[in-house]
């Protein structure tokens, strides 16, 4: 279905349509060009799609998109530079690089939770490592995956990068062909999908999935801007992002101040939650109901909240009362509720979390830094932030991914041209010198001087 | 094949002490004794002491009723003869308005029993000149073709439409909204929401009624929120309610207004305040039946979310009910009919006028008695 788009893609990727790096430059910023013009109509729909705020829209897709572009834009030159590197003694003379050299046809499937953000930034990337790409946008997101094909047909030819609507056989199709890359966010048992039909060509993957990321608050003297922290990071989205704070772990008896504090954060943000524009809606009915069916699970432990509104696709940010095993500490939640466990012992609490799929983050809430430590060295997982919520996504500076079941590979700055690229080692060897050691016939003294003097010629490199 | 007719003969003088302008555009109609039709409510708010000032001559009436009747028009019509006035001006809201019309009915067709003047164009032309100021942010009276006044004897809303009612100016002035109290603000823009939303849905619509009722549900949204503090805000729902006006007299309206006329005959609720609780309910009935509803509710969404941009939820009918919420909240707007006084006990009347009501034949969807008795258990 899709062979003759990858075909022609390829063709474009290897007559070195791409390869030009002032070409990238002038494609990315004719993207952000258009992404300005467009700003308006791309809020728009993530507003039809999501219910989403324009503020979160704003800075969680269109300001994040700028910044990585423009951090891209600034550094593409230095990172698609061949860079020279040591060269052994054995080899002498030589000179040595790495490489970077893209992919080739890279494939993209986003979600449709930050549909244009979790499009653009890999996009960004891919092009800015001079691949071509397909990218595959979300079915429950049809407003933002109209404008993104309409974005990228502006700036783009179609063998160089193409947006294919349409629903999850579209996805299937694409991922029958040969692609070189293919990034994918989105859950773990779709990624787990993508890993086996990619494994089928020994095409490399990016999976970045989700998880339930915990927060711990344990030892903390500003509990107050905490749970602030906790409620903000949790609302966001109405909780529907991949880092979205899953649960909480705290002292034992604190559960009711901690109740207290969650309401009366969502009383001072939102006023009258239901009727607030500040507050986005569930993407669609089946999530709709999978979230009712948590909250009717849980209908008995429910602390704070627990409201619900079919036609308005509104569920209420609920904290419930739980323990490791509740039925709202199955699966990730991707919704406003928020389980909260009260524990005894810290290393219970961080054996449990080891014990469990390693989580896309962790928030913890401590006035110790013995405790951040322990977290950092100890626990498994793809982001560690103490004291806040969500912000490292938004950092060029630090790679983004998750390990184990939350993922694998990492993007955003740097990482993401690393991961859209291969290191390729290219070493040229002089010709006018020819030692005659590595020759046959193997005479014993040959092998007597490697042994004597091998590994000094190995451990010393030079230019 | 599209076919339609759009017609508003109305001068509309617009802005900061706009009913200065009032004595000259008196003048030029050849006015030199104006009868100013008002209620006790503006008077109280110091509104018809402003007018007042502005007219030299005059004579004045300031017992219009907040539910006006036909005995109302009669009383009227003979202080008008009376006191060889030569002009009128109708200085509120709705009601003082469709009074006034009802009043400019029975001068033209020289005297006589006004319910005989029920239906359409029974009268064909006004002859006596007819100025408007309107004093709340919902009616669009002062713009359309009809005027509905209560019978008191059968307990009905009688229509009366022609050219002939249609005012020959009408003054927007933010003077006269600045002292409306918030609940009125709130349920009077909620009406004008409801006209515009029934314009662009109801099946008389056209491209032309089409753009005034997407740019009053844009003022709407944008400015009802903001109207507690905000005096500029509340003049251009002002605006906006006469825009909904445009619309709707070219349109027509559907079956929240079928259902709020019956109501209002029945148990006498405010016309705006039985249009804003039933407005998300019908809403949700006609998107759940109709396709191209649903369709059309999406297209105003689209455009809010352009314009607007902070328009809360995902669909109309949830960006309706938060803005009905926050209006609940900020300006007591109530949203249930037990809370206007209404009574199960009157659900059959209600339905039953409701489907006989001049329009809901102009409804996108049909419906009968048994769906409205479901739609007013819904807000009850």
């Amino acid at each position: 279905m899709f062979g003759e788009l990858v075909a022609k893609q390829r063709e474009f990727f290897l007559s070195g349509g791409t390869l030009g790096v002032e070409e990238r430059i002038r494609y990315l910023k004719a993207l952000k060009e258009v992404v300005s013009a467009r700003e308006d109509a791309i809020l728009a729909a993530l507003k039809l799609d999501l219910g989403k705020p324009r503020f979160e829209a704003y800075i969680s897709e269109v300001a994040h998109f700028h910044m990585e572009v423009d951090y891209a834009l600034s550094h593409i030159k230095r990172w698609s530079r061949p860079k020279r590197r040591l060269t052994p003694l054995l080899h002498f003379p030589a000179a040595s690089y790495t490489y970077r050299q893209p992919y080739g046809v890279v494939l993209i499937i986003s979600p449709w939770n930050y549909p244009f953000d979790l499009a653009m930034v890999p996009l960004v990337y891919a092009v800015a490592a001079g691949n071509t790409a397909v990218v595959k946008p979300s079915e429950f997101s049809p407003n933002t995956s109209r404008i993104l094909r309409e974005i990228v047909e502006e700036v783009f030819p179609e063998e160089y990068v193409k947006v294919v609507e349409g629903e999850a056989d579209v996805a299937k199709a694409l991922l029958e062909e040969k692609f070189d890359y293919i990034f994918y966010t989105g859950s773990p048992v779709v990624g787990r999908y993508v890993m086996e039909a990619a494994a089928k060509n020994l095409t490399p993957v990016t999976l970045e999935l989700g998880g339930k990321s915990p927060v711990v608050i344990w030892r903390e003297d500003k509990w107050e801007l905490a749970v602030k922290r906790v409620v903000w990071g949790k609302c966001f989205n109405a909780g529907q992002t991949c880092i979205a704070p899953d649960y909480v772990v705290l002292e034992r008896g604190r559960l009711q101040e901690f109740a207290d504090l969650f309401s009366h954060w969502i009383e001072a943000f939102y006023g009258d939650i239901a009727s607030s524009a500040d507050y986005a809606r569930i993407v669609n009915e089946r999530h709709f109901y999978r979230l009712k069916m948590i909250l009717d699970a849980e209908r008995e432990n429910i602390v704070y909240g627990g409201g619900t509104d079919k036609d308005r696709l509104f569920i209420e940010p609920t904290v419930v009362k739980a323990d490791w095993d509740s039925p709202s500490m199955q699966e990730e939640i991707f919704g406003p509720i928020l389980p909260v466990i009260e524990a005894d012992d810290l290393q219970e609490v961080i054996s449990k979390i080891n014990s469990r799929p390693e989580p896309l983050a962790l928030y913890l809430f401590t006035s110790e830094k013995e405790i951040q430590d322990i977290f950092m060295k100890r626990v498994r997982s793809g982001a560690l932030v103490c004291g806040d919520c969500l912000v490292h996504f938004v950092s060029t500076w630090l790679p983004f991914g998750g390990i184990g079941e939350s993922g694998m590979g990492k993007y955003h700055g740097r990482w993401g041209f690393e991961t859209f690229t291969n290191k390729k080692a290219v070493m040229k060897r002089a010709r006018m010198l020819d030692l005659p050691v590595r020759y046959p016939p193997y005479k014993s003294w040959k092998l007597s001087f490697l042994r004597k003097f091998g590994s000094f010629l190995c451990r010393f490199g030079c230019i | 094949m599209m076919h339609f007719e759009f017609f508003c003969p109305v001068r509309l003088i617009v802005g900061d002490n706009a009913l200065e302008k009032l004595p000259y555009m008196l003048e030029s109609m050849g006015v030199s004794k104006p009868l100013l039709v008002t209620d006790r409510g503006i008077k109280d708010a110091g509104l018809a002491t402003k007018v007042e000032r502005l007219l030299t001559s005059y004579e004045v009436f300031y017992d219009v009723p907040p539910d006006s009747s036909l005995d109302v028009v009669m009383r009227l019509y003979s202080s008008y003869n009376s006191s060889s006035c030569n002009g009128l001006v109708a200085l509120g809201g709705g009601s003082v308005i469709d009074t006034a019309k009802g009043l400019s009915l029975v001068i033209s067709a020289g005297g006589g029993d006004i319910s005989k003047l029920q239906g359409v164009d029974v009268v064909k032309k006004r002859t006596v000149p007819f100025a408007v100021v309107p004093t709340t942010c919902g009616t669009g009276s002062e713009v359309s073709r009809v005027a509905v006044i209560e019978d008191r004897k059968s307990s009905r809303k009688l229509a009366f439409a022609s050219d002939a009612v249609f005012p020959d100016v009408v003054f927007l002035d933010p003077a006269a909204v600045d002292t409306l109290p918030l609940r009125l603000v709130a349920s009077t823009s909620m009406d004008a929401l409801t006209h515009a939303i029934e314009a662009y849905t109801c099946i008389q619509k056209n491209p032309v009624s089409d753009a005034f009722a997407l740019s009053a549900i844009k003022e709407i949204f944008k400015n009802a929120p903001i109207a507690k503090d905000d005096k500029k805000a509340r003049f251009r729902l002002l605006v906006a309610s006469t825009l909904a006006g445009v619309a709707f007299s070219n349109s027509m309206v559907g079956m929240v207004h079928s259902i709020s006329h019956a109501i209002g005959g029945v148990e006498g609720v405010p016309h705006g305040v039985a249009n804003a609780i039933m407005l998300p309910h019908v809403m949700r009935f006609n998107a759940g039946k109709s396709k191209e509803v649903a369709g059309l509710y999406r297209e105003i969404f689209s455009y809010l979310a352009l314009f607007v941009g902070d328009v809360a939820g995902k669909t109309l009918v949830d960006a309706v009910d938060s803005l009905m919420g926050r209006l609940e909240k900020e300006a007591g707007l109530p949203r249930r009919l037990r809370d206007v006084g209404v009574k199960r006990g009157d659900f059959d009347r209600i339905a039953k006028q409701a489907v006989l009501d001049g329009s809901a034949v102009f409804n996108p969807v049909s419906f009968e008695e048994d769906d409205v008795k479901a739609l007013l258990e819904e807000a009850f």
